[in-house]
């Protein structure tokens, strides 16, 4: 469905790119996620698949159709959640969905439904000056579904929320998927990446250096362990074991054996590990 | 059209919510204020001539006196005199020797006496002489005027013209920046672009947001000056003209700037160059070439001859104003859509 190809963006005409030969293919329903620390060319990709950045050099194509030849009616198909809150401040949460719904030629969600949904109902006639960070996130993430967008393009929408809001955010972004959506998700975190992506992308630097399912990235990159307790001569004690390692297996064999196991629990890599092993810089 | 009034809408709302345009609205009453309270119709500068007579006879005094005119004191010598002008500066001194027929006037007066006030007062001098002789001065010349006589517009009234301009058109230079400024540090402006609506609909909502407050404030303050005396049907598409033409400009140039601070600047500089046709309306005989292309001076222009009619065609002001918008909105398309809303582009 959209399909990037040997992407290139400088911002400083001096051949030192932001964004370096990326290329990737998503299907339709899918939830891809870009994954990477700030400044490693998220945003960029990003802004240049959705117009907003112009296209220097490669490929963005929709449907087999340039990204360059869209006419405006592009921007009836998809929403976008930006991760800074480009909000009116003086206008009401619940004017600035009703006013920006009338900008579309298709049909266009309830205001008030959405508002709903990110739990801010109650506070739908308040100004967004005095809306707290979260709360604008959240209605950042409600204008990006006001025209029922056949494309999502989701930045850091769980950024600033709290564990409960977050958790609804993301039940939200998987109903949009059961319904069809084709969601590009640009994310720093990699609890939501794991939790929402059917594939991810690893980008940095300006370049992809791995892209696969996460379960995939993990177990290709991850080492298996296994996390042991046992009841030892002076209490609990706690071992892990990596099954690759033929001595750690002899041993793990040794205390099932032997010794009183109280749990035992298998271990994947997390997505953050593999990130780290593979670029050698964490996501922050 | 649909999405032109709901943009529109929300342009209002925004207006509405935005201190600049109620700083308008208190300097609007201000005008009001100083218009029915603090300026007159007209200034009236009174001066004091002190008649030094050493005529034989004392002629002029006899003339005069029997003629009961104001502002005039005869005093018995010119040192008293002198010593009069030096203690007030603005007082008139003249000494009268000779005859009727041979008249010697010598004007005494301070140094911030304008010329062309001694001039006139030289001229009243010869024709009260003439008078006095018996010589008819009104039979010397005849005054011949082109076009319709008008009657002199009173001072506090020739400020409505100006205030219209200035304040009511020219504000929404000012306004449409501060907008765009607001939108650029929000970041709106971006979420604008991820619609299919386009630059023509986002200058166009702005503008007759500001055409709307500005006829208001227009009305109001017309109707608390003039009155319904007016042709207002004339009126309102010269200032929907004007306040589009510098709304325009006012985008414009702000897409260079990030903030009002940077702008302020380009504020001054405009508005000091849009404010020499003041000098043509004040003194007519201030007309250089350029004066008719400064935006502002056809819409000041207008507006006056509007508001206070004295047979001139309006024709060529209207169409210089039309041509200045068809080109003042060409240019805010394009910087608008090359500076806003394609970023990197």
């Amino acid at each position: 469905m959209i399909s990037v190809e040997n992407l290139y963006h400088d911002y400083t005409g001096k051949e030192q790119y932001a964004v370096n030969d990326v290329s990737f293919n998503i299907k339709k329903g899918e939830v891809f996620g870009f994954l990477g620390p700030s400044g490693a060319g998220k945003s960029t990709t990003q802004n240049i698949m959705t117009g907003l950045l112009k296209l220097q050099k490669g490929e963005v194509l929709y449907e087999s159709n340039s990204i360059t030849k869209m006419k405006s009616e592009f921007y009836n198909n998809i929403g976008v959640s930006f991760e800074f809150h480009n909000l009116y401040t003086k206008l009401t949460g619940y004017e600035n969905l009703k006013y920006f719904a009338g900008l579309f030629d298709v049909p266009t969600a309830d205001p008030m439904e959405l508002l709903d949904m990110v739990g801010l109902r109650a506070d739908a006639n308040k100004r967004v000056a005095n809306y707290s960070k979260g709360m604008m996130q959240r209605i950042v993430f409600a204008r990006s579904l006001i025209n029922n967008p056949k494309i999502l393009y989701l930045d850091e929408p769980t950024s600033g929320l709290d564990p409960t809001t977050a958790s609804q955010i993301r039940q939200l972004i998987k109903r949009k998927k059961e319904e069809g959506c084709t969601i590009f998700l640009t994310t720093h975190n990699m609890f939501a990446a794991d939790d929402l992506c059917d594939r991810v992308a690893f980008l940095n630097e300006g370049k992809i250096v791995a892209m696969d399912t996460p379960r995939n990235l993990k177990m290709k990159h991850g080492e298996k362990s296994v996390v042991v307790e046992f009841a030892g001569e002076k209490g609990i004690k706690k071992s892990v074991f990596f099954l690759d390692n033929e001595e750690d297996k002899k041993q793990l064999n040794k205390i099932i054996l032997n010794k009183e196991v109280q749990t035992i629990h298998s271990q994947e890599a997390t997505l953050e590990q593999t990130f780290i092993k593979l670029t050698g810089r964490g996501l922050i | 059209m649909s999405k032109l009034f709901n943009l529109y809408v929300q342009d209002m709302k925004l207006l509405l919510r935005n201190s600049f345009a109620w700083l308008m609205m208190g300097t609007i009453i201000i005008f009001l204020i100083l218009y029915h309270f603090v300026i007159t119709d007209s200034i009236e500068h009174e001066i004091t001539m002190y008649f030094v007579d050493n005529s034989k006879g004392h002629i002029m005094e006899s003339a005069l006196e029997g003629r009961n005119v104001d502002n005039v004191v005869f005093i018995s010598n010119i040192e008293e005199l002198e010593q009069l002008i030096l203690d007030k500066e603005t007082q008139v001194g003249i000494v009268f020797e000779g005859t009727i027929h041979e008249p010697r006037f010598t004007i005494v007066h301070g140094e911030n006496m304008r010329e062309e006030n001694v001039n006139l007062i030289r001229a009243s001098l010869r024709n009260m002489i003439l008078n006095m002789a018996g010589v008819s001065v009104d039979a010397q010349y005849s005054t011949k005027f082109l076009g319709d006589r008008v009657e002199p517009i009173p001072q506090n009234k020739m400020l409505i013209p100006i205030f219209l301009t200035y304040e009511v058109v020219m504000f929404s230079f000012f306004l449409s920046a501060v907008f765009m400024f607001e939108e650029k540090a929000e970041g709106s402006i971006k979420a604008y672009r991820i619609t299919p609506t386009g630059t023509a609909i986002y200058i166009v909502s702005k503008t007759l947001a500001f055409i709307t407050k500005g006829i208001v404030y227009a009305l109001l303050l017309i109707l608390l000056t003039i009155g319904f005396e007016v042709n207002f049907l004339a009126l309102i598409p010269i200032l929907m003209l004007g306040i589009a033409l510098f709304g325009f400009m006012g985008m414009s140039i702000a897409t260079f700037f990030s903030n009002i601070s940077e702008y302020i600047f380009v504020v001054m500089g405009v508005l000091i160059i849009s404010m020499l046709p003041i000098f043509t309306i004040l003194i007519p005989s201030f007309s250089p070439f350029y004066i008719e292309w400064i935006p502002s001076f056809p819409a000041l222009y207008s507006i006056k001859e509007i508001l206070f009619p004295t047979g001139i065609d309006l024709g060529r002001q209207v169409i210089t104003l039309v041509g200045m918008n068809i080109i003042a909105y060409a240019l805010c398309h394009f910087l608008v859509t090359k500076k806003l809303m394609k970023e990197g582009a």
